[in-house]
């Protein structure tokens, strides 16, 4: 007996010795991975050097950490590797070109899983590798759940988040917004409906949940405002049909009508629309100018609607000709929405240290907050108040089916 | 068997122990963060042994519980400014409301049908926090959710909450044990072992089953409220049939029916998930793959790794007569 009760004892230490070496062996672990990534980094960065000597010298010192947040595994893990493809590409044109502050810049890439509890231990573990500052997470309840976090870490996070209630519900001086806000979509299509359309009489056609009912609310306060003239109609997420709202809007007379809604319901609205004579311009939101819900739709449905987006490699500025270019050559796909945030977001970071002119994550902040017409391919980066980057948009009009790009919009705020 | 009881005291105790020493050494956001998530774990699957590992009734709404808990919690402390204290309180009578109130319709029903209505109830909760916007914010949540106090000191470091809710943990531990070997306890087993002898001696399956479920609601929503606090954020979107699933995982891998092995489960699943980052992109599946090799091979979970190797120790000392 009281020998089973030594060796039970023993045990018990052993496993406490066992599970704190456990503990400090990841923590040992990590910064030796982190180490690995740096010499491949280095490996790359040499060798691209190599090729242009002659023009830029590559960047040597210590290097500048910064932190992703990305989603590589989960439900959407395409999101992830884009993000870390469009940041890291930026990361190796910088190197290339020089660095920053002469200082070469590295990625911590730390795997969100597109859930909370995963996304907020993604953070602290960046937190925890002594970055200077973080881009992503993607999602807004992620962003919400992390920017806690962030305030207490100290260094600014670029999120490529949407939600309104980023701006409305927090006041963080660490957290800035990379994407054009929910809110700024909206205004964006209410913006072109009236002023570049000339349209007098605007039909609101949106989801009753909150992506739907808060642009809803957007786009009637910009329309009062400007005294146009508007009726609402709107619809649930899996109605099949829309033909009462549809005749309604016609039987009002509308010369234009914003669709604010997901996916299948966009593409519903396209055909029933078309189905029912609904013959005036259609400005949706982002969802129709996406291959899966296009496809859905003949491309007779489409021929009078234009799209409010983020992106589309069918900008023909030069700077986005450019990246798509390079994005194409380097990974043999064609970039989208998360590839360009972060890759413009690693951009507004460099600019940001360099008008600073150090790496302390107070002074990155205070430059992130004077950034002004920062161009980039996502648009042109001027921080606001509220810490909002971006206050445009693309009009896309849809030809054939497809997005093709129209122009650059943008928005009052 | 009384030794075996107290040698899995003796465990219990180290784990907690050692729980309570790792931010002796360890002083990291992350890690403390990891910590407070296990020990919320610990919690839920401590209620869960009670229905699923004991009475042996698949219950795949943990995450309904859970959830309820949380915006319990959550909604009463910073809508109306009531203590946390309190509104913890009201998450726990909350999940007892829910234990009976649920329990009754669904535990008449059996096995798979049992799992389907339970898995129909999280989907119900979840639809209804995505949609009933005004209150719960949808999917974009609530946040702000204030940290509470214990006397003077505020808990608003991580390393402050963590001791305090594995106190929390103790005390519901300590009140496992007493049931697991009570009355209820015995009757839990029963039922899962002879459902026919238990109403050949008189006692209402129904009852004991309810009674089973209820207890699992309390230590959920009370898991859910800490949670809520912790976090000081929740969404709708974390409250799916995957986390049910996971807090069933939990209690396979660690050992269905035993509190040490509840213990084990929660340490181990959920630092698998951070301890296999390394691997990127196939994380995922060798977190399955894994999984899936403990239900083949350790069906009784873990700690049957202990009672083998104990049992092999044994056979060495029987030999000198030691036992």
């Amino acid at each position: 007996m009281k020998k089973n009760k030594l060796l039970s004892m023993i045990i018990a230490m052993m496993l406490a010795a066992s599970m704190l070496v456990g503990c400090s062996g990841t923590a040992a672990e990590e910064p030796a991975d982190a180490d690995a990534a740096e010499t491949s980094e280095e490996d790359a960065g040499e060798e691209e050097s190599a090729d242009g000597e002659e023009t830029a010298e590559a960047a040597e010192g210590d290097p500048i950490l910064i932190g992703v947040s990305a989603s590589i595994t989960g439900s959407a893990p395409t999101n992830g590797m884009r993000t870390e493809q469009g940041a890291q590409m930026a990361v190796d044109e910088i190197n290339a070109a020089g660095g920053v502050l002469g200082r070469p810049l590295e990625l911590y890439v730390a795997d969100d899983g597109g859930v909370q509890d995963t996304g907020i231990n993604a953070t602290n573990l960046i937190a925890s590798q002594g970055v200077v500052a973080q881009v992503g997470p993607t999602l807004s309840g992620l962003a919400l759940a992390v920017e806690g976090l962030v305030a207490e870490a100290e260094y600014p996070v670029l999120v490529g988040a949407t939600s309104p209630k980023l701006v409305t519900t927090m006041d963080n001086p660490w957290v800035f917004r990379v994407r054009a806000s929910d809110t700024i979509q909206a205004q964006l299509a209410a913006t072109y409906a009236t002023e570049n359309l000339g349209c007098s009489k605007i039909g609101i056609f949106t989801n009753s949940n909150d992506y739907g009912s808060g642009a809803r609310t957007v786009i009637e306060e910009f329309l009062t405002e400007k005294g146009i003239e508007f009726v609402t109609e709107s619809h649930n997420t899996g109605d099949t049909d829309m033909t009462g709202q549809v005749l309604r809007l016609i039987d009002a007379g509308v010369d234009c009508v914003i669709v604010w809604t997901d996916d299948a319901e966009t593409a519903l609205a396209a055909r029933q629309f078309y189905d029912l004579g609904l013959d005036v311009p259609v400005i949706g939101s982002t969802s129709i100018s996406t291959p899966q819900v296009n496809e859905l739709c003949q491309p007779e449905w489409l021929d009078n609607w234009y799209s409010c987006t983020d992106f589309t490699t069918s900008n023909d500025s030069e700077i986005v000709q450019t990246f798509v270019q390079n994005f194409n050559e380097k990974y043999g796909e064609d970039p989208e929405l998360y590839a360009v945030t972060y890759y413009s977001a690693v951009y507004l970071l460099k600019d940001a240290i360099e008008r600073a002119g150090s790496v302390d994550s107070a002074a990155i902040r205070d430059a992130l907050a004077e950034t002004d017409g920062l161009e980039v391919p996502i648009g042109t980066y001027r921080a606001n108040d509220m810490r909002e980057m971006i206050h445009g948009g693309t009009i896309c009009k849809m030809v054939d089916g497809k997005a093709e790009f129209l122009e650059y919009v943008l928005v009052e705020d | 068997m009384k030794r075996i009881a107290n040698r899995q005291y003796l465990w219990i105790g180290a784990i907690f122990v050692v729980l309570a020493l790792v931010p002796l050494f360890i002083d990291n956001n992350y890690y403390i963060t990891i910590l407070n998530q296990m020990v919320i774990n610990m919690i839920v699957v401590f209620g869960l042994n009670f229905i699923t590992g004991l009475t042996g009734q698949m219950n795949l709404g943990t995450a309904g519980i859970y959830a309820i808990g949380a915006y319990t919690s959550a909604l009463l402390s910073k809508n109306f400014g009531i203590s946390p204290w309190l509104t913890m309180m009201a998450a726990i009578c909350a999940g007892f409301l829910l234990g009976r109130g649920l329990g009754y319709p669904s535990l008449k029903m059996k096995g798979v049908y049992l799992s389907l209505t339970t898995l129909a109830f999280t989907e119900i909760v979840r639809i209804f926090a995505t949609n009933l916007i005004d209150i719960t914010g949808g999917t974009q949540g609530i946040n702000d959710i204030p940290r509470f106090a214990v006397g003077p000191v505020m808990l608003d470091t991580n390393t402050k909450y963590f001791y305090f809710i594995l106190v929390v943990a103790v005390l519901v531990c300590l009140l496992s044990i007493r049931i697991v070997y009570s009355k209820w306890g015995r009757e839990f087993r029963a039922v899962r072992d002879n459902a026919d002898a238990i109403e050949s001696l008189g006692l209402d399956i129904k009852k004991i089953k309810i009674r089973a479920f209820t207890l699992a609601a309390m230590y959920g929503t009370l898991g859910g409220a800490l949670y809520a606090h912790f976090n000081s954020y929740i969404t709708s979107l974390s409250f799916t049939t995957d986390l049910s699933i996971n807090y069933v995982i939990i209690l396979m891998v660690g050992g269905i029916g035993s509190i040490l092995g509840n213990m084990v489960g929660a340490v181990v699943v959920t630092l698998l998930p951070e301890l296999l980052r390394f691997l990127g992109d196939y994380y995922q599946i060798t977190y399955c793959i894994l999984v899936l090799i403990s239900a083949l091979f350790l069906p009784n979970g873990l700690v049957s790794i202990y009672g083998k190797i104990t049992g092999l120790l044994n056979k060495g000392s029987s030999a000198e007569g030691g036992e």
